[in-house]
């Protein structure tokens, strides 16, 4: 063998290695950016995933290694490169305000997912997936027509479900959501008999899980701070809390998706200016969930939040004052119930984020650690989480309810940061939220 | 060394080159299993298996270790007592084995240098490890070398074989992995002789000890075929290694590993999985040193390690079989069955195995191992 021709196989040999890591890297990438809400960027990664190894698999892939020691890719789960690019269209398509260009997406990803079944890949998820978008399209033919395929079909192909939305897991777990009650089609009227998720033909049946009915005059404001540039005050966590807060707000407490605003590291005017438009939108009694993850501070006994135009924690001008972010939901005439995840470290003044009290409107405040401690972490599918949040969603989870007591739900709260998931007696733990601390509000008000 | 030393150890080589091997030293000073998962399949999957002990045994093998990890084996040193009788320079013997004190046999640790160079970059590890030991008492109430007879006779031989070794594995393409590893050896011989003739005008009275170090390399290569990846195939190969200043044994043996693992999934709806592995390693190049001779050697592993999957982890129990040939004057086989047990839980990166092996000579041998991966 020449050394031109070892020269050769050894870069074919380095060029297969470094292709096979290639389409896991891509993979990875596009279930982070999913993970971050960028459903473009998603989409665009597992494209290039699906380049460099192309089909969807349903078995686990075996990572190269010794038998003696099999390693499963990412713990066995499906490879799913092309589904969840057809998937990431659809997201996109409900994050497209025209609607003519939103159909014009979901009959992308629709057709996306029609070729996977065509292909044999028929995954309950892809047919839930057409259901729900030939819904929203008002198709009802092309809805007949997934229905009548499911039927003649065993729908067992495994796919990769990390990305969905946990209420899109909880209706496809739950399959059992009466008829009549489907999604919003694009051109304002209700679903029809075929419900998505639901068994095709299937009766009506016990909900067993899924989505907690939603009331539509709960309203909420998440927001997830972890970039702000205060030296060593930023809590890295805070733009993921935020998105396991909003999504179990939606799933499991009656929070309609559409009423729930969500931000992740915007500046403090932009807070301001999207607690303005959701205030403008809320009805008369309105309940309003305001979730802050991110950094406060206590300037002159008022309390201000940052964002991530924020470099100083003594400059006041680039920080949102707590008040003006309630007052525009207080001058509605909503109960507001505000939870705070941030550090509240005591000053030479003695002065700590949490101290200023609000005196009008009803509000309900809690904040996730006493005076002087900090917020700390624990992880969840291989995540960051705060404390606070994961007993907080944890909680939510448990009660499964569209009106929740604050004062029960937060004892309980106060039990899980305490206890984890161990048990239910006892516990411990460095950190623990306040109980709420009320104004104009019941101790047994509902949120 | 001085020389009722020298004239001491060359009587008792001489003795003990007599006799027959069936009756002889039970031979590890080259084989010594070093403990941990591998002991009780008979050592058959040591070229294959992914731990630190790979530093010692296959340093391709580190290639997939993906996490830092520690491995410990604490286990007996297995030691014999032979009772000499007859004439001297033609006794017989009667040795049994027996399991010796206990030590720690292997301490590793091992650390993916992603962290440096970027993911992929290879793992590193470093690992302490027993491979070699003997421990033999002689003794006799009446050993008759006309016109003497040696009263309370007794000769304490021990030699122990460390290996500190620095490893690197890295992964290929196309399923294959090597390795390559710098070891350092220690050699602690030990004797002593003692003894009076019958009318008291001869008295042995010698002993020695040395620690002798010395250097060699170890390269080695795993492949996977990635279209059968139930097998893996693992080849190392351990330069001898010259031992400084020691005049008892100069020279370590070099070592050639060649082993294979077979895995089968599917037992039990797909929980149970087996491997079953053969490995045959070659000992060769030892020089024969006056009291330490070693002859090429050539030893066999077989065993079966079945895996019971349970909702909180795995359960490994293993089985196998190991035959040590006598690699030298003075020295016997040391066959064995092994079996043993692990568990592998799930929820905390530990691993524990127990294994034990029984070998045909008497004794037996027991090794409790620990491993530790870190998130």
């Amino acid at each position: 063998m020449t050394a031109k021709t070892l020269a050769l196989v050894l870069v074919a040999a380095l060029s297969t290695a470094a292709g096979a890591q290639t389409w896991s890297r891509f993979y990875e990438a596009g279930l982070a950016s999913a993970r971050a809400g960028r459903w473009s960027e998603a989409r665009g990664d597992f494209l290039q995933a699906a380049a460099g190894r192309t089909e969807d698999q349903a078995t686990p892939t075996i990572l190269p290694g010794p038998a003696t020691e099999r390693k499963l890719w990412r713990n066995g789960a499906p490879y799913s490169p092309n589904f969840l690019a057809a998937y990431a269209r659809y997201r996109e398509s409900l994050l497209t305000g025209d609607p003519t260009e939103s159909a014009k997406t979901m009959r992308e990803a629709a057709s996306e997912f029609e070729t996977l079944v065509e292909k044999g890949q028929t995954s309950p998820e892809a047919f839930f997936f057409l259901d729900v978008v030939y819904t929203k399209l008002g198709d009802a033919d092309k809805r007949q027509a997934t229905a009548d395929r499911m039927a003649k079909t065993k729908p067992t192909f495994k796919v990769d479900t990390e990305p969905l939305a946990p209420e899109e897991l909880g209706a496809l777990g739950a399959r059992t959501t009466a008829p009549g009650t489907g999604v919003p089609l694009l051109n304002g009227t209700t679903g029809v008999a075929v419900t998505p998720g639901a068994p095709f033909g299937a009766g009506p049946k016990v909900k067993v899980g899924g989505i907690v009915a939603a009331l539509p005059d709960k309203y909420a404001l998440v927001i997830g701070e972890s970039d702000v540039r205060i030296a060593s005050a930023a809590l890295p966590f805070a733009a993921n809390d935020a998105q396991r807060v909003r999504d179990s707000l939606i799933s499991f407490a009656g929070y309609p998706a559409e009423n729930v605003k969500m931000l992740q590291n915007v500046s403090a005017s932009a807070i301001k200016t999207a607690a303005d438009a959701l205030a403008a939108i809320i009805g008369e009694n309105a309940t309003v969930t305001i979730y802050y993850a991110g950094t406060g501070v206590n300037l002159a006994g008022k309390d201000y939040l940052a964002g991530t135009d924020t470099d100083s924690a003594s400059d006041a001008t680039r920080m949102l004052a707590k008040t003006d972010l309630f007052m525009p939901f207080v001058q509605r005439g909503a109960r507001v119930f505000a939870f705070f995840e941030a550090n509240r470290p005591i000053d030479s003044r003695g002065a700590f984020f949490g101290r200023e009290s609000v005196g009008i409107g009803s509000i309900s405040q809690v904040q996730s650690t006493r005076p002087g401690d900090v917020c700390t972490i624990t992880y969840e599918g291989g995540q960051a989480v705060g404390l606070f949040t994961n007993a907080f969603v944890s909680t939510l989870s448990d009660l499964r309810a569209n009106r929740v007591p604050i004062g029960e739900f937060v004892w309980q709260v106060v039990n899980g940061m305490r206890r984890g998931n161990t048990g239910t007696t006892g516990g411990g733990g460095t950190q623990i939220c306040t109980l709420p601390v009320m104004t104009g509000m019941a101790s047994d008000a509902k949120f | 060394m001085n020389s009722i030393a020298r004239s001491a150890l060359s009587l008792a080589t001489t003795v003990l080159g007599a006799v027959p091997a069936a009756a002889q030293v039970p031979d590890l000073l080259n084989a010594l299993d070093a403990g941990g998962r591998a002991m009780a399949t008979g050592g058959a999957n040591a070229a294959t298996n992914v731990d630190t002990y790979a530093a010692y045994y296959n340093p391709a093998a580190l290639a997939y270790l993906d996490t830092r990890a520690a491995d410990l084996a604490y286990r007996n040193l297995p030691k014999s007592q032979t009772t000499l009788t007859g004439q001297r320079n033609d006794p017989d013997f009667e040795t049994d084995g027996q399991s010796g004190e206990r030590s720690l046999t292997h301490a590793g640790y091992a650390m993916p240098i992603r962290t440096l160079f970027g993911r992929g970059s290879g793992t590193l590890a470093i690992a302490y490890t027993v491979g070699g030991y003997v421990n033999d008492r002689a003794t006799s109430s009446n050993l008759s070398d006309p016109p003497l007879t040696f009263q309370n006779y007794r000769l304490d031989r021990e030699a122990r074989s460390t290996f500190y070794s620095l490893s690197y594995g890295k992964a290929m393409s196309a399923g294959f992995a090597y390795g390559i590893g710098l070891v350092v050896a220690s050699q602690k011989v030990d004797y002593s002789e003692t003894g009076t003739s019958s009318d008291g005008s001869v008295t042995l009275d010698a002993s020695d000890s040395s620690n002798d170090t010395g250097v060699g390399a170890i390269i080695g290569l795993l492949y996977t075929p990635p279209s059968q990846n139930n097998f893996t195939f693992g080849l190392s190969f351990r330069s001898p290694i010259s031992l400084s200043g020691s005049d008892q044994y100069d020279r370590i043996p070099g070592r050639l590993i060649a082993g294979g693992t077979y895995r089968r999934e599917g037992y039990r709806q797909g929980k149970d999985y087996v491997l079953l592995g053969a490995q045959v390693s070659q000992y060769f190049s030892g020089a024969s040193s006056e009291y330490f001779q070693r002859d090429a050697q050539t030893v066999f592993g077989f065993g079966a390690e079945y895996n019971v999957g349970i909702d909180a982890g795995r359960i490994p129990l293993r089985v196998g079989f190991t035959t040590v040939p006598s690699a030298g004057d003075g020295y016997g086989s040391r066959n064995a069955a092994t079996f043993g047990f692990g568990l592998r839980p799930n929820r905390i990166p530990v691993g524990l195995d127990l294994s034990w092996a029984v070998p045909e000579g008497g004794g037996y041998d027991f090794s409790i191992a620990a491993s530790y991966r870190f998130k």
